[in-house]
């Protein structure tokens, strides 16, 4: 799969979990290019949208289309093989495996069933592939640890590389940085601007503004799963009713 | 060899393609209480075909291994839906439900003026084909372990293939797995087929080794052991289960002094090592460091060697 090309348009989408309205009809589009803030207090439904994105969790109502493909109804496997991969939140590295073993794991995916199975030197041969992402991330020298041996930072750094491994087009990050301290922050926004720079499209669910406002080309703010503000991070920061939304109100509305 | 060294040896050997049955759908991240019901399935068919129908040997191992995959993949297709626990649990009904038809299948046929075939809770006795070929129990020994030593390659090959990292990307986290582009459903149903039929090749080697079997034999208990052949011996290679096997019918049989306390032993014996090891002797990390090991003495092996050659 070659960079760029696709965008993600999320029309209409809205989904509840029982009486709570997670995600209350967002549309939203990305460009592909560059990376794109999606921000909000917790609870505003960041997460369940990219869950929807990629599959996991399916919208009540709405459609979501990447490129010219209406992705809405497919399983995860099938979106990740149109070139979206993602994060998460709560970290879900491979952990009983190797660091090196979780970055193939990135290229293993892609094919059917058989793929692989006559490839049996696969891991081997694709060492020259695995290695120049390991070392981007810095973690070439830990290619042979356990990866649950890890730091969490460095985990996080991990299960970054695995997903630019399976050469997506659109990368879906969710809080890549969350738990990190301010050095690791700084070294997870520059590999970040990197993978941006490669002409591959982020879209970046974060709670630090300073990293989101300082790479980001546009950001959406979601508040109680409704958008309530999208443009560039100064239009955004601007913007009333995400410092209402960030700060609290001072009088409430009916 | 004494006989009886012969005898424990082919069990072994046979109990083996149970313990790596298990072992596939535990690196797939499944935990099966039912091999035993492919086991039972493939001893019940295999010995039909030969003492009944009159095929060959390989001919009713084959049939039987295959019969037992396709079974074992319709079976998968239903159950694995379910996750974990409940996926356990719809396993050990299916092996139960499979037993209770061997308590009550009656049929049998005149093979040579004598009535041949499963024979209710009686079981099915007379599957005579190695003492009517005059295969010596050494022979056979010789026949089980090739036939596990191919397996043993099979496995090793798909240990280092791409689709054994997508089973284990499965077992470690198959939401994360999906999110590669990794089908979990289809290749847990696959591998069930799979796993069935190597359970339903060892149970036709078995049929044949015992000359009868019966509804007993293939219980809850069989499919405990064959869990905790993998658990004891560890998840990081096919030699584990194999670990696990040796240990369990080697102690099992070396404490036979105890009699009736040879049980408790055993219990406490397994207890302790899931305790210590809570992914089994030869687990993950174990498994890794040795293969790191081992590869860093070959490649030091072919610098010396290369050195002497210059």
């Amino acid at each position: 799969m070659k960079a760029g090309g696709a965008t993600l348009q999320v029309t209409s989408v809205t989904r509840k979990f029982g009486a709570h309205l997670a995600v209350d009809s967002v549309s939203l589009s990305f460009e592909p290019g560059g990376i794109h803030g999606l921000i909000g207090p917790n609870g505003s439904g960041k997460s369940t949208l990219l869950n929807i994105v990629s599959g996991i969790l399916a919208p009540d109502t709405g459609r979501v289309a990447f490129g010219d493909q209406d992705i809405t109804d497919l399983p995860p496997h099938r979106i990740a093989r149109l070139g979206v991969a993602r994060t998460f939140q709560n970290l879900r590295i491979f952990r009983r495996l190797s660091v090196f073993d979780n970055v193939c794991a990135g290229r293993a995916g892609g094919g059917g069933l058989s793929a692989g199975l006559d490839d049996l030197l696969a891991r081997r041969r694709h060492f020259d592939e695995i290695a120049p992402v390991l070392s981007f991330v810095g973690l070439l020298e830990r290619a042979n640890d356990i990866a649950q041996d890890l730091p969490l930072g460095a985990q996080r750094r991990l299960e970054l590389a695995r997903a630019l491994a399976a050469r997506p087009r659109l990368l879906l990050l969710d809080e890549p940085a969350g738990g990190m301290t301010p050095v690791e922050t700084d070294r997870m926004a520059s590999l970040l601007s990197d993978v941006a720079g490669r002409g591959i499209s982020v879209i970046l669910v974060e709670h630090k503004m300073k990293l989101v406002m300082g790479i980001c080309r546009r950001v959406a703010v979601l508040d109680q799963g409704r958008l309530i503000a999208c443009g560039s991070p100064d239009e955004v920061q601007a913007e009333p009713i995400v410092r209402e939304a960030y700060m609290g109100r001072q009088v409430e509305d009916a | 060899m004494s006989e009886y060294v012969i005898s424990v040896l082919t069990l072994m050997g046979i109990q083996s393609f149970l313990a790596l049955s298990t072992y596939l759908l535990l690196i797939s991240g499944q935990v099966s209480f039912g091999q035993q019901a492919f086991f039972g399935i493939g001893a019940y068919l295999g010995g039909a075909l030969t003492a009944v129908f009159g095929a060959g040997l390989g001919t009713a191992v084959v049939v039987a291994a295959l019969t037992a995959g396709l079974l074992g993949a319709g079976v998968g297709l239903i159950t694995l839906r379910l996750g974990g626990l409940y996926f356990a649990m719809a396993t050990l009904a299916f092996a139960e439900m499979v037993r209770l038809v061997w308590v009550n299948l009656n049929w049998q046929a005149e093979v040579g003026g004598f009535l041949v075939g499963p024979k209710g809770p009686e079981g099915f006795r007379d599957i005579r084909y190695i003492i009517e070929n005059d295969i010596s129990g050494e022979s056979y020994l010789v026949l089980v372990l090739t036939c596990l030593g191919g397996l043993l390659v099979l496995f090793w090959a798909l240990e280092r293939s791409q689709a054994g990292l997508r089973l284990r990307m499965i077992e470690n986290d198959q939401t994360a797995a999906a999110s590669l582009g990794v089908d979990g459903l289809t290749h847990k149903v696959v591998v069930s087929g799979v796993a069935a039929s190597i359970a339903g090749f060892g149970g036709a080697l078995f049929a044949h080794f015992m000359t009868f079997v019966d509804p007993m034999n293939f219980g809850v208990m069989l499919g405990v052991h064959s869990l905790a052949y993998g658990m004891i011996g560890g998840m990081g290679s096919a030699f584990g289960p194999l670990i696990g096997v040796a240990l369990d019918i080697g102690l099992l049989e070396s404490l036979r002094f105890l009699s009736s306390y040879r049980m408790i032993v055993f219990g406490c014996l397994v207890a302790t090592i899931l305790i210590i090891r809570p992914r089994g002797l030869l687990d993950e990390r174990t498994v890794h460091a040795l293969r790191r090991k081992v590869g860093a003495c070959i490649r030091n092996r072919g610098l010396s060697n290369s050195a002497r050659s210059t």
